[in-house]
């Protein structure tokens, strides 16, 4: 009995103790440097990058200095903190964030016949093509909802998903998962989008969705920057983000409501002893909102002024600010 | 000469007549579970013959320089189950630092290898049929060997399956079950070729 013991407490003793010295002599020293660059990536192994999750993204990064910075889900300080981990520059794409660009809720957009089967949007779309009236917008049966890896897209009572941009990190995953390619990523700055991307004429769009756009061209006209164009592809006009100045007068001008702006900038104000009355803001802003005597002071009216910001940029003596800031 | 032709019939007997899987059902859990494709099948081949062989060496020595003098030979297989553990861990770690490559092909198969009945039966096969060291090392080799070619012929077998157009009910599992039962018919037509 006690031999028994012995032998096997002995074999189990002498086991533990080669495999304790076989750890400190045969360790290997992971690479402290990923296991920091590790810590900082996001940690939601979405995939993004290309890499089979942010573990090998930071093995990679670590050991290959060609290694693009290919998350998109770190923010741009983070991002700078690996930077100087590496000891090299990044280039770091500016943070993008998913935009769903349709608006026919149920309401609005009937359904050709009713759905039975798996409550997955790419399921229902084998089906006849999908059942709702439109044959662009939104199936509203979730799978972004599903697939996306950090909680950001929620359905809403009205059938349609909303994007939490505070969450949302732009890595993609709905974009690929949604098959009507109704979902786009657009810089986080973008903040006016034009929620259509049906290509049926008017009198079609009219038939199928409330809402959908129709091509009256009255967001392209009203547009004073000249940021919204139309292709010959029949769809939609196009806004062109580096153009545009988030006025909104396309948003107020659409008749069907279907231009969105996710955040409306705020209205600027002059600094009064600042202002040397050179006129300058007066000339450049496109709605008449600024007013004064040359070699005065101006004044802003709030009810013309669309946050633009082009007399900011314009202004020599840093005179204008938006309003809320010092 | 005949020495030599004996550890040949040795090997061709546990690697093909006595086929561990096909014939004596050990290790059928990695049999259906590595299964699907033949880079892991062979991945998974490589890390038996090495832990196999290795194993059945060690477990000898165990078995008759501590176990039986002490008269403790019911302690077998508590004993073989530890040792065998302690020393897949320990081969992990060895090769993980001498040679990241092969650590790298081994995979998450070497460590799954602590579980597998296979190895210890093996090990208590070589006590049960009172072979020498030696023999005891190329019956391990020719069993992992006939492990590994069972492995590799399903596998190819699978990946034909994945194409083929199988009655729904049969999907998955089910007909890779009876394409075992058909792959392990086949095997018995070996029997009688070593006694």
């Amino acid at each position: 009995m006690l031999d028994a013991v012995f032998v096997i407490g002995g074999v189990g003793f002498l086991a533990a103790l080669v495999l304790g010295i076989a750890a400190v002599t045969f360790a290997v020293k992971p690479d402290p440097k990923e296991a920091e660059v590790l810590d900082l990536l996001p940690g939601a192994n979405c995939g993004a990058c290309g890499y089979a999750g942010c573990a090998a993204f930071a093995h990679a990064l670590v050991q290959d200095p060609d290694t693009p910075m290919a998350c998109t889900a770190v923010d741009a300080d983070t991002a700078q903190r690996i930077s100087s981990l590496l000891g090299r520059e990044l280039d770091v794409a500016g943070p993008m964030v998913a935009s769903v660009r349709c608006m026919g809720s149920k309401d609005s957009a009937g359904s050709r016949f009713s759905y039975v089967g798996p409550m997955d949007c790419r399921a229902a779309q084998l089906v006849a093509g999908g059942y709702k009236a439109c044959g662009y917008g939104c199936l509203g049966l979730g799978t972004c909802e599903a697939v996306c890896p950090f909680d950001a897209i929620h359905m809403g009572a009205d059938g349609l998903p909303e994007v939490v941009l505070e969450r949302c990190t732009g890595c993609g995953t709905c974009v690929d998962a949604c098959p009507r390619g109704i979902i786009r990523l657009v810089p986080k700055d973008a903040l006016v989008e034009l929620r259509c991307v049906s290509l049926d004429s008017p009198k079609v769009m009219k038939g199928a969705c409330d809402i959908g756009c129709i091509k009256c061209m009255l967001c392209v006209n009203v547009c004073p920057f000249d940021a919204i164009d139309v292709l010959d592809n029949g769809g939609p006009p196009v806004i062109d983000q580096d153009k545009c100045h988030r006025c909104s007068l396309c948003v107020d001008v659409c008749p069907r409501g279907v231009i969105d702006i996710y955040r409306v900038p705020q209205k600027v104000r002059i600094v009064e002893d600042r202002c040397i009355g050179c006129s300058i803001c007066d000339q450049v802003c496109p709605f008449d909102a600024i007013s004064g005597e040359p070699k005065g002071v101006y004044v802003v009216d709030l009810d013309r002024c669309r946050g633009c910001g082009l007399c900011v940029d314009k202004c020599p003596k840093d005179a204008i600010v938006r309003v809320g800031d010092a | 000469m005949h020495i030599f032709l004996h550890y040949v019939l040795l090997v061709v007997g546990s690697a093909l007549v006595n086929n561990f899987v096909l014939h004596r059902f050990l290790g059928i859990c990695p049999f259906l579970g590595v299964s699907k494709s033949t880079d892991t099948a062979v991945g998974m081949g490589m890390a038996v013959i090495f832990v196999m062989t290795l194993a059945s060496f060690v477990v000898w020595l165990i078995n008759y320089y501590l176990l039986l003098p002490y008269g403790l030979v019911y302690l077998q297989t508590i004993v073989f189950i530890l040792v065998i553990a302690s020393l897949v861990q320990l081969v992990e770690m060895i090769i993980q630092r001498v040679s990241p490559p092969l650590y790298q092909a081994l995979g998450i198969y070497l460590p799954l290898i602590t579980t597998n009945c296979a190895v210890l039966g093996v090990a208590i096969l070589n006590i049960q049929l009172k072979y020498d060291l030696l023999e005891a090392c190329v019956f391990a080799l020719g069993a992992s060997v006939g492990f590994g070619l069972a492995l590799v012929i399903f596998s190819g077998m699978r990946e034909n399956l994945e194409l083929s157009d199988v009655p729904g009910a049969f999907k998955g599992t089910p007909i890779a079950l009876i394409t075992a039962g058909i792959l392990s018919l086949a095997f018995m037509g070996f029997s009688g070729l070593v006694k």
